[in-house]
């Protein structure tokens, strides 16, 4: 598995826990890899990828009058729900959203797999920052 | 015909690192069937 997940173009490392039952993936600057490419090829090693928890840079756009992710290199738009242990980063978005505050933002949240392909994918937010030009 | 041309080269250099900036960084994902 880890050298199907290495082989793909834009990996940086991964790492793989057999303790954790986890894959861990660090991604290089510019890269187009996308969550989808990297559970299939796990799930082509013969193992099932179930939620992520991903490192992802994009802008913040509204979606039904709710903010979202767009993250335009990945071919898509994540809808931003909060996490009820820490709702803060949500507000925090929905701040950005309301001010009209442009620029990319780094949001740390949890994606788990759409139930359907019709699905909305939603990334669980816990943490958000903005990125300084240059980063 | 140069002005359009310049308008559209100072659009695509503005585009280019906006649409770089959108990317995974990491991705932690939990695995089945490591037992």
């Amino acid at each position: 598995m880890r050298v199907a997940v290495q082989r793909i173009d834009g990996v940086e490392s991964a790492d793989v826990s057999l303790q954790f039952k986890t894959a861990d993936i660090k991604l290089r600057p510019g890269n187009r890899v996308t969550l989808s490419r990297l559970r299939t090829a796990i799930k082509d090693s013969g193992f099932t990828a179930r939620e992520a928890t991903v490192t992802v840079v994009g802008t913040i756009v509204e979606r039904g009058g709710k903010p979202a992710l767009d993250a335009t290199g990945l071919g898509t738009v994540l809808l931003i729900v909060p996490d009820p242990g820490n709702p803060e980063a949500h507000k925090e978005a929905a701040a950005r959203l309301a001010s009209k505050q442009a620029g990319a933002v780094e949001i740390v949240g949890v994606i788990n797999p759409p139930a359907s392909a019709e699905d909305p994918e939603q990334i669980i937010i816990q943490l958000l920052a903005p990125v300084e030009k240059g980063s | 015909m140069v002005r359009l041309f310049r308008v559209a080269a100072v659009v695509t250099l503005m585009l280019v690192p906006a649409l770089c900036a959108a990317e995974l960084r990491r991705v932690n994902l939990k695995v089945l069937g490591m037992d």
